[in-house]
């Protein structure tokens, strides 16, 4: 895991536990806010599918995991795709958007990362089976007794819809989330 | 993990990893075999029976594997976690396909399904 997570060229230190707490809260309430905003722009009617890729993209810039580039290094811990150029592309460095090949240790994972990984999956699991067993409620009583939902003020499909997105952005970022909320305060190097 | 599985009072040896993998076979062929049976019949109360039958076959092959709360020793504790590690992923694949089923025919979301679904349905 990273110490330090670099945004629009500026430094933060993620060295301290507290500093990881707060980015996670920060990503889960900007999340459900912009699940709200794209709810009230048009009921999700053709922004729905935005949600993934905001989850995404917060995974590329701050979370990592299962996206190279944030705090948590690839889980699979294999080099990311962007390192095979054989020679470097002048285009992308005149474009000031090339990366050069990264550092083995910042992607592949020791003994001790794996099994904070494999810990980390575990937890994420018991969250996911719950979101699962809502999920297979909500699809159950929808089809055999849409009488249980009828006070609801959104249809039943709308309701569905929601739940399995709120599960995707769930399942894409709680692994790397209950790595930065349990892992204790790094040591300084300098 | 137990090395024999009791069924109907018969005991059958899993100490063999063919054994196993043709339990696992065996396992998911049986509920495939019930979605697509409940899915032919269409009956709330078969539907029920499959429920308990899927619940029956959990358990006994739980009986075998055990829970993980269960694991007695920090090797099986670590290789329930990297077991769920690898299956993680395939989860949040089915959900995808769950996001898309939903559209199938809610159409919640437009950019979902429209000319995609049509060509298949």
């Amino acid at each position: 895991m990273r110490a330090e997570l670099v945004l629009m060229g500026k430094r933060l230190d993620m060295a301290a536990r507290v500093h990881r707490r707060a980015l996670v809260v920060s990503i889960y309430a900007g999340l459900a806010v912009l699940m709200a905003a794209l709810w009230s722009a048009d009921r999700w009617h053709t922004s729905g599918v935005y949600m993934i890729f905001a989850t995404f993209l917060v995974n590329r810039l701050f979370l990592g995991g299962y996206n190279f580039g944030g705090l948590v290094k690839p889980f699979n811990g294999k080099v990311p795709r962007r390192s095979t150029y054989r020679e470097t592309p002048f285009l992308m460095l005149a474009l000031r958007v090339y990366q050069p090949t990264p550092d083995e240790s910042e992607y592949r994972n020791d003994e001790r990362e794996v099994h904070q990984r494999d810990r980390a999956h575990y937890q994420a699991y018991q969250v996911l089976t719950i979101a699962l067993t809502v999920l297979w409620l909500l699809a159950d009583w929808k089809m055999k007794a849409p009488r249980i939902l009828a006070w609801l003020p959104v249809s039943a499909d709308v309701l569905l819809y929601g739940f399995v997105l709120i599960a995707i952005v769930a399942a894409v970022t709680l692994p790397q989330a209950i790595l930065l909320w349990t892992e204790p305060d790094m040591e300084q190097t300098c | 993990m137990n090395t024999q599985l009791n069924l109907l009072e018969k005991q059958i040896s899993m100490a063999q990893r063919a054994h196993r993998r043709w339990l696992v076979v065996a396992t998911y062929g049986a509920f495939a075999a019930l979605i697509i049976a409940v899915f032919w019949f269409s009956r709330s109360m078969f539907y029920a029976w499959s429920l308990i039958a899927v619940v029956a076959i959990s358990i006994m092959v739980s009986h075998l594997v055990g829970r993980p709360g269960d694991a007695s020793d920090e090797r099986e504790s670590y290789r329930w976690d990297h077991a769920i590690a690898r299956a993680y992923p395939r989860i949040g694949n089915f959900l995808v396909f769950a996001l898309i089923a939903t559209q199938l025919q809610s159409k919640v979301n437009d950019t979902a399904h429209p000319a995609l679904f049509a060509t298949f349905l």
